[in-house]
């Protein structure tokens, strides 16, 4: 292969991997910064990742498990209807197959889609089997239990910092119950995790001052 | 030619010199050209540490960046993000201005380009705090490697790109997607290695890139088939290896040795093994239509692929058989003629789709893994004779190996008693002895390879 053909590949190829990292950055830029707040509690706990550093995984107390009226593939695309809680925090509302217009929204894809059983008891003759199914039988309900994906899982902390950030909300939530709040933009159903606070606080802040002590 | 290959001409030139067989203009000569191939050859050692410091500079720079500095603002993370990439950049526009086309400049600068791309997609993922999706950051990466494959033309990045092809399409059907996109995927660098393959000077880097290729695409075969019909995998896998064992022969590679051809050292390893593992009873157990799986039957269209697989493979190896055994010289031995011993290993596929037929039909685990066996043998006494009859002590000894496997195999998994497993041992052992100090001893007579 000629040299002037490889640089053109080389060329074109730099221009592709410095378009798809932008383009990564422009989107959540945007989000971060025309994007509605919605706030999670949320509990945070201390892992690893091998490429991306020290983590806070987040554990959000939102169930993402629904209760839907029709069956979905697993992988399909599938929307997560974001409200408001009674609590003043954000809620979960349900799952969709399309959002409304006025929705506030997270684009997803479902993890585990599976139908609901109801218990009722077991009517036969045949002692055998009643004795095994302990008198009791499974039926479809017709709805389905709905596991999303949510994009909310990790907040990356310094290598010092995430295990000081995960002993202050263990402290925290201890002594004064200070619950750990998930702070994300959400934009056109893309969600950019903005902050993780505790007490009022970003934790960031919380667990340096306790290095520092 | 190799260095040393190159010392010894070197050392014989000047013996033939100091004896008279050559006078000392010709020696000259020939010292003169085997010093231009000498000049000529690839840097190994060059190539080698630059690619080491290529590679351990490229993962510092991702340990760094996994320390996470909250102090940097999302600013100055973007700007570092992308600065080894830019850096790669510039490297690779001087070296073209310069005309640095030396392996001992491309490969290292392909492995830290590859490198990079992966340091700043994780660098990005670290500062807008994306989720845990390590299948979407493996495709990215991967597929951000295809230009800097063929930029660079470096084995790094090629090897990269099947190992992250191959890991994203494992993670990718966990999570039960559909694994099928490897295939086009793969595809994309297939011209590249082709390329490479015709260079003069690039036997060493091709035949490592096409062996890391080869052994890839074999594990994805398994990897992205459905398998919604049990057992369907034996007819692909014996098809698969034998139409590559079939294709070098076509091809009529003049490659020696087993490393230098992987289609064919991979096509007849893989069917020897597979091979190998029919002859027992375990994989004929609750195979065909009668155990068709619709727990995992997720992808109906998918399936297809399999089918396509268990028509096309076979196909394209009963063509490839024709046109192999069209191109061969007949042979005969004592009067009889000979078929090559690699007919009757391209058959293989087509034995298996009988005894897979007869293992559905029946529901028999005894008939069809009799019939690998006797197959398998017959293979291992085809091997042995075109040995014996074209004194190639390699060829014996692979006939040799693949019967004592059936015996050793067959032997401990059924169950007779160990006074006579023992004797059918000895027995075996005396014959082959016997048969090797025949051969030896013919061979000497005759002047071939003892």
């Amino acid at each position: 292969m000629n040299r002037r053909r490889m640089l053109t590949i080389a060329l074109i190829g730099l221009v592709a991997q410095f378009g798809v990292m932008g383009f990564m950055i422009m989107q959540r830029e945007i989000a971060l910064r025309n994007g509605v707040e919605c706030r999670f509690l949320t509990a945070p706990v201390d892992p690893y990742d091998a490429f991306r550093g020290r983590y806070v995984s987040l554990n959000l107390t939102e169930n993402n498990r629904m209760l839907c009226d029709r069956e979905y593939a697993r992988g399909q695309r599938i929307y997560v209807i974001i409200g408001n809680g009674t609590n003043g925090y954000s809620r979960i509302e349900r799952l969709a197959p399309r959002p409304g217009p006025d929705d506030i929204y997270i684009r997803t894809r479902v993890a585990y889609c599976w139908p609901e059983y109801r218990e009722i008891p077991a009517i036969t003759n045949n002692t055998a089997l009643a004795r095994r199914s302990h008198g009791r039988r499974h039926v479809l309900t017709g709805k389905y239990q709905v596991h999303a994906k949510l994009p909310l899982d990790r907040y990356y902390m310094e290598e010092k910092l995430a295990p000081e950030a995960e002993r202050a909300y263990q402290n925290a939530s201890r002594r004064d119950s200070q619950p750990g709040v998930l702070v994300v933009r959400v934009w056109r159903g893309m969600a950019v995790i903005e902050d993780l606070e505790l007490g009022g606080r970003p934790i960031r802040d919380v667990a340096r001052e306790r290095l520092e002590r | 030619m190799a260095s040393r290959e190159i010392e010894w001409l070197k050392r014989e030139v000047d013996a033939w010199e100091r004896d008279g067989i050559v006078d000392t203009a010709t020696a000259e000569r020939l010292r003169t050209r085997y010093a231009q191939v000498a000049a000529n050859e690839t840097p190994w050692g060059r190539i080698i540490f630059g690619s080491l410091g290529a590679l351990l500079v490229g993962l510092g720079i991702i340990a760094l960046l996994a320390a996470n500095w909250s102090e940097l603002g999302r600013p100055t993370r973007t700007v570092i993000a992308f600065t080894p990439l830019s850096l790669c950049a510039i490297l690779y526009v001087t070296g073209y201005l310069r005309g640095w086309s030396s392996r001992a400049f491309l490969e290292p600068l392909g492995l830290f380009w590859g490198l990079s791309i992966g340091a700043g997609v994780a660098l990005i993922g670290q500062t807008y705090h994306l989720p845990q999706d390590a299948e979407a950051f493996t495709l990215v990466w991967t597929l951000l490697l295809i230009p800097v494959c063929y930029a660079t033309r470096a084995l790094a990045p090629v090897a990269g790109y099947f190992i992250g092809l191959i890991t994203w399409v494992s993670m990718s059907q966990l999570s039960g997607g559909v694994g099928l996109w490897y295939w086009p995927l793969a595809a994309l660098v297939a011209p590249l290695i082709y390329s490479v393959r015709r260079e003069p000077d690039a036997a060493v880097r091709s035949t490592w890139m096409l062996w890391t290729a080869a052994l890839c695409c074999t594990a994805a075969l398994g990897i992205t088939l459905e398998k919604s019909l049990p057992g369907l995998w034996m007819i692909i896998y014996t098809s698969a290896f034998a139409a590559l064992l079939l294709g070098s022969e076509v091809r009529g590679s003049g490659e020696r040795g087993w490393w230098r051809n992987p289609l064919r050292t991979l096509g007849g390893g893989g069917l020897a093994v597979v091979l190998y593992l029919l002859i027992f009873r375990w994989p004929w157990h609750e195979i065909g239509w009668n155990y068709w799986r619709t727990d995992i039957f997720r992808h109906p269209w998918a399936s297809f692929f399999d089918f396509s697989l268990a028509v096309a493979l076979p196909v394209a190896a009963a063509f490839l058989l024709v046109l192999a055994f069209r191109r061969v010289p007949r042979r005969k031995w004592h009067g009889v003629p000979l078929l090559p011993a690699w007919t009757l290993w391209g058959i293989a596929p087509f034995v298996t789709a009988i005894a897979y037929a007869i293992a559905s039909h029946d529901e028999s685990d005894h008939l069809p893994a009799l019939l690998m066996t006797l197959y398998l043998a017959g293979l291992g006494l085809a091997t042995l004779g075109e040995g014996l009859a074209e004194h190639r002590a390699g060829t014996i000894n692979l006939g040799v190996l693949v019967l004592l496997a059936v015996i050793i195999g067959r032997f401990f998994s059924s169950d007779a008693s160990f006074t006579a497993k023992g004797i059918v041992f000895i027995l075996c052992g005396g014959v082959f002895l016997v048969a090797n100090l025949m051969v030896s001893r013919r061979m000497k007579q005759k002047g071939g390879a003892a």
